[in-house]
């Protein structure tokens, strides 16, 4: 752009008739040319005329009070921002020198990881915790369960109004058992001693021997311990079966629904 | 009220953090800037907000002021003109100025300035007078692209489809206004006595 071109812009942009490009472009230009700066001056100075020229009214009296009040408050609102602003940087250059700044930091950094360390830890110990409560729940809930069958067996034996004995059907065993059954709550504890203990892959099976000649009819599965003792305990025994007997069999594990393998102790009711 | 032994620049002052000097520029610029805020927004609520609004500005930003660039009256003008466009322009104000194009804002004498000191109150007439005599010298044609851009804050764009024109012309016509009014305010000393008030 040509200098005289820069002072035709000159005249426009005192009326506010360019873009705000060429008002930085006019600008920049007048930074290094003193005959444009002073001719936008001018221009500037003669479009204010324009204002000047116009009769001049006198504003409110209050408008003057409230543009005053307006800048007292506001400047006195700027003083105590600066003031406070002031005052916390040099709270800050007086109370807390760099160094202390680092240490306080490399003491919190400290502090963070051993309270991290100790966090870790207290997790880990309260999760082991809390395996050892669920492990107490469950011993706890499985020695109620124990006690509670041991309490119904007993209550069994007391009430029981049939006492018999189941004796091993050779003379080359010692095994045998005693029966208690309460017909009347058609329940019964059998407790078995000197049973040989029988493998993974077998199970002692109880039967009912029917009194009606039918084939005995199962009454449950059961393991014997090192020992060879054992207990079953029968609930709801059949109402309309005529009880006989009991006769044991060893059996595939999970037992048959009809006795497969010998007698080995039987009894009579 | 100001007096003859106030500073000739109370900018300097109010940068410096006087405040009560502010007082002293109301007294001073106020009617002048106030008859510009009432000719391009046409009604005294806005012109009154917007005139209390350009010396809260003109306080915030005194610092900027520069004496060898122009007068305190083009700088406080500038700022004055330039917030009343805005708000011209955001409260899409023109279409009701249209509808009361012609009609004049009618000044109550006894709200004619007579503040701002008895010497500076003379100067200033002198040069509106001067001024007036300036603006009558241009051709009508001329004077009106400078009412519309100045008064009205219309672009040279704008004026054109105003005028049914086209923009080269406007423009051309815009600076020749401008170069004219600038010789012939040379002429009659005009800008040495503006920087003076």
């Amino acid at each position: 752009m040509m200098h005289e071109e820069y002072e035709e812009l000159a005249a426009l942009e005192a009326i506010g008739g360019v873009t705000d490009e060429e008002s930085r472009r006019l600008e920049e230009h007048c930074k290094g040319c003193s005959s444009c700066r002073h001719a936008l001056d001018d221009y500037r100075e003669a479009a204010a005329g324009l204002a000047i020229a116009l009769p001049p009214v006198s504003p409110r009296r209050d408008a003057r009070d409230s543009l005053l009040i307006q800048i007292q408050t506001e400047a006195v609102a700027d003083s105590r921002v600066a003031e406070a602003t002031e005052d916390a940087a040099a709270m800050r250059r007086r109370t807390i020198p760099s160094w202390w700044s680092a240490a306080a930091a490399v003491l919190f950094l400290a502090l963070f990881g051993w309270s991290e360390l100790r966090l870790r830890a207290l997790r880990e110990e309260l999760t082991l915790l809390e395996t050892e409560k669920n492990a107490v729940i469950t011993e706890n809930m499985r020695l109620g369960n124990d006690v509670q069958a041991a309490r119904s067996r007993l209550d069994t034996i007391r009430s029981a109004n049939q006492l018999f004995r189941l004796a091993a059907s050779t003379s080359s065993t010692a095994a045998s058992a005693n029966v208690f059954m309460d017909a009347t709550h058609r329940r019964a504890v059998i407790v078995f001693t000197d049973l040989e203990q029988n493998d993974e892959a077998h199970s002692y099976q109880l039967w009912i021997i029917r009194g009606d000649m039918k084939p005995p009819m199962s009454a449950g599965v059961f393991d014997v311990d090192a020992d060879g003792g054992g207990e079953v305990e029968l609930h709801d025994m059949p109402v309309d079966v005529p009880i006989a007997g009991l006769a044991v069999t060893l059996e595939p594990r999970g037992g048959l629904s009809a006795p497969s393998g010998a007698v080995l102790l039987q009894g009579k009711a | 009220m100001t007096n003859d032994a106030t500073p000739r620049n109370l900018l300097p002052a109010i940068a410096a953090g006087d405040t009560v000097a502010v007082a002293d520029l109301y007294d001073r610029h106020g009617s002048v800037l106030y008859a510009l805020l009432l000719k391009i927004l046409g009604d005294r609520p806005d012109a009154q907000e917007v005139l209390q609004e350009s010396f809260v500005q003109a306080w915030r930003r005194a610092a900027d002021f520069d004496p060898r660039r122009g007068s305190e009256t083009a700088w406080l003008v500038s700022i004055a003109r330039n917030r009343a466009i805005d708000r011209l322009r955001s409260r899409n104000l023109r279409a009701i100025r249209e509808e009361e194009a012609g009609r004049e804002i009618p000044i109550d004498a006894r709200s004619v300035d007579t503040d701002g000191g008895a010497e500076r109150q003379a100067i200033l007439g002198e040069l509106r007078e001067r001024m007036q005599a300036a603006l009558a010298e241009l051709p009508e044609p001329q004077r009106s692209v400078l009412e519309l851009a100045y008064f009205q804050g219309l672009s040279q764009s704008e004026i054109a489809t105003e005028l049914g024109e086209p923009l080269g012309t406007v423009k051309t016509r815009t600076q020749l206004a401008m170069k004219k009014l600038r010789e012939r305010l040379k002429d009659l000393g005009w800008f040495d006595d503006a920087r003076r008030v």
